[in-house]
């Protein structure tokens, strides 16, 4: 498993605009699993909508886990999303 | 290339693909599968067709106007294939053997629930595209129709559109609208001339089921359409609505200049709005006013009677906005071509003179209360009028007063503030009140002439019937020897006058009412500017007495 933290710059946060490429992205990974926390609450990137529920905003640090077989290279293309994107 | 003549009700070009509007039908087939596996197996292929679908429609729209506009689309993709949806569906079918359709509307409504219980303002709005996407996957199951959900940015195509379908369309992706029948004094004009949408209605053979899809150019003055132009004619088309924005640019330079005539004679141009969301609207095009509220539309497009805190809340989100600026909301005016369900109107023979508007508030006391509550409770926020709609009788003025005396006692007996400078008028509308004007004069502070009914009931000529054409002459004499009689009674009795109706914005009318001494025309907020430009290039001094002869 890797992971990393990231604290949302963006002034809207994650919403529908921004997480429809970040599911293609990480659909670029078949057979990886991604998860999102913020808080207690953790859910699959893959699960969009949840995702938007959680109501991740400027300001809120969120914690990306990815387990695979090529999680190192899969856990830094989604953190360079991130960086580029949020 | 195919050229249909219309009426342009609405002006401007606009271009796009021919989308046709199916009514909205929310009742789906609701029955218990006994094959739950083949059930499943038809959701995803619906599902699957769904997403396909707005994959298609995104490309189109990204060809046309760019990745952002396509993000909305990909966004209801997404959507479409969204696992938590997929998982509810999944249950209600396998565990309790409902259809698809059910299952699909069932889990697609909890969804948008849970969206609309967030608290931020843009998540919340996800609610309504969680619907959209449900509803797209149930008309791929072949039951159902999308109704308000638009494809994308389209011109739409309808037989005509009721009020309440009117106002749940997506602003956004209206580029022109396009009806086979309709009439120009029609509400549909009315609400795209509002929303700065070009229009054309009385195309007859736009429903045809091969224009579908289709590329076409809609000319809201002209009212000409053309479905797939050929290259000379496209370049022609491009090139006018080219030079409209250009001309619309041109018109922004009159912001915030009088309304003044070149003989320095004022007259007030103000707006005729729906509600909060046109509020923006006057503020751009520097509306001096509400001259309009057209308070209906708080009651269209729901299941239920709005309460007084829904009422107070549109009414006082408009008044602050426009602060020192004075806005006239009108009391309900339903029945005759606006209907609304919940109100169980009994069907009438001939609806337009019926029981419609103020009469329906007088015999519905409860109903009259609650609205002028809320109007009193946010009067305390601006500058109010109150205007009652189909007046023809000296009483039916002195009741609603009274009924107004009567909510300001109950205000102050409970403590809640409203101001006491709201003004009271009435519409001017049938040719009973007209004629009475100088007695109704001494009983209001200002009136408001109806054009569009006063026509229709002077003339009597429906305003729904597309097909009387020349009979109905919206400048006939009688029309406007009306009005001048009615400016003449307000004035000797120093009461304010103001134009309207759709007539209000007709350029070739603006001498004369200008010659009339009317005080305030009140328009949809596109025409304000290019009105006052007419204003200011008048000399009212110059065309008297070509005006009182043509009425002799």
């Amino acid at each position: 498993m890797k992971s990393f933290d990231y604290t949302i710059n963006d002034p809207v946060g994650i919403h529908i605009r921004t997480i429809t490429p970040l599911v293609k992205k990480i659909k670029e990974f078949p057979g990886h699993e991604f998860t999102i926390s913020k808080g207690d609450s953790t859910v699959s990137l893959l699960r969009s909508s949840s995702v938007l529920r959680m109501a991740i905003r400027q300001g809120d640090t969120v914690t990306v886990r990815v387990t695979g077989d090529n999680e190192d290279a899969a856990a830094a293309a989604v953190e360079e999303f991130f960086k580029e994107n949020l | 290339m195919i050229s249909m003549q219309g009426t342009g009700v609405s002006p401007g070009v606009a271009s796009g693909t021919l989308h046709f509007y199916h009514a909205a039908n929310a009742d789906v087939r609701r029955i218990v599968v006994s094959d739950r596996d083949a059930e499943w197996e038809r959701f995803l292929a619906a599902q699957a067709a769904a997403v396909e679908q707005l994959g298609v429609l995104a490309e189109e729209v990204r060809q046309r106007s760019g990745d952002d506009a396509a993000a909305l689309l990909e966004g209801h993709q997404l959507l479409a294939e969204d696992p938590d949806l997929t998982d509810e569906v999944e249950a209600l079918i396998r565990e309790q053997g409902l259809c698809a359709e059910a299952a699909v509307m069932d889990a697609g409504e909890a969804l948008a629930e849970e969206f609309a219980a967030l608290e931020d303002p843009y998540l919340k709005e996800r609610s309504a595209d969680v619907k959209d996407v449900s509803r797209r996957i149930v008309s791929c199951l072949g039951g159902g129709s999308d109704a308000a959900g638009l494809p994308g940015p389209v011109i739409l195509a309808a037989k005509d559109l009721a009020p309440s379908e009117t106002v749940q369309l997506d602003k956004d992706l209206l580029l022109g609208l396009v009806t086979a029948g309709g009439s120009a004094r029609g509400h549909t004009a009315i609400m795209a001339r509002t929303m700065g949408i070009p229009a054309v209605i009385g195309a007859a053979d736009i429903l045809d089921p091969v224009l579908e899809g289709k590329e076409v150019f809609i000319d809201g003055d002209t009212g000409t359409v053309i479905v797939g132009p050929d290259p000379e004619t496209r370049t022609k088309l491009l090139e006018k609505q080219k030079e409209q924005r250009t001309h619309a640019q041109l018109l922004k330079t009159l912001q915030g200049q009088p309304s003044m005539t070149l003989d320095g004679q004022s007259v007030r141009v103000c707006c005729n709005i729906a509600g909060p969301q046109d509020v923006q609207a006057v503020l751009e095009n520097d509306g001096e006013g509400v001259g309009l509220f057209r308070s209906e539309f708080l009651y269209l497009g729901r299941e239920d009677y709005p309460d007084e805190e829904t009422q107070f809340e549109a009414y006082r989100e408009v008044l602050s906005a426009l602060s020192d600026r004075e806005v006239i909301i009108r009391t309900l005016d339903i029945g005759a071509d606006k209907q609304i369900g919940y109100f169980d109107l009994p069907k009438e023979e001939n609806p337009a003179l019926g029981k419609r508007a103020l009469r329906i508030c007088l015999d519905r006391p409860e109903l009259f209360r609650t609205q002028l509550r809320a109007m009193y409770r946010a009067s305390a926020y601006g500058r109010l009028g109150i205007m009652f709609p189909m007046v023809a009788s000296e009483w039916e003025v002195r009741e609603a007063r009274a009924m107004c005396e009567k909510v300001q006692r109950e205000l102050k007996e409970e403590g809640i503030p409203f101001s006491d400078e709201v003004k009271i008028g009435i519409m001017v509308e049938t040719p009973a009140a007209a004629v009475m004007s100088d007695r109704l004069a001494q009983l209001v502070d200002f009136f408001s002439i109806g054009t569009n009914d006063l026509t229709q009931y002077t003339l009597a000529c429906d305003r729904q019937n597309s097909s009387l054409g020349r009979f109905c002459d919206t400048h006939h004499p009688a029309v406007l020897r009306l009005i001048r009689l009615v400016a003449e009674n307000a004035h000797r009795h120093g009461v304010l006058v103001s134009i309207c109706g759709e007539l209000a914005a007709d350029l070739s009318l603006t001498e004369t009412f200008l010659a009339m001494g009317i005080d305030e025309l009140s328009v949809s907020p596109r025409s304000v500017l290019p009105l006052r430009q007419k204003v200011r290039e008048t000399d009212v001094s110059a065309c008297r007495s070509a005006v009182s002869d043509a009425l002799a």
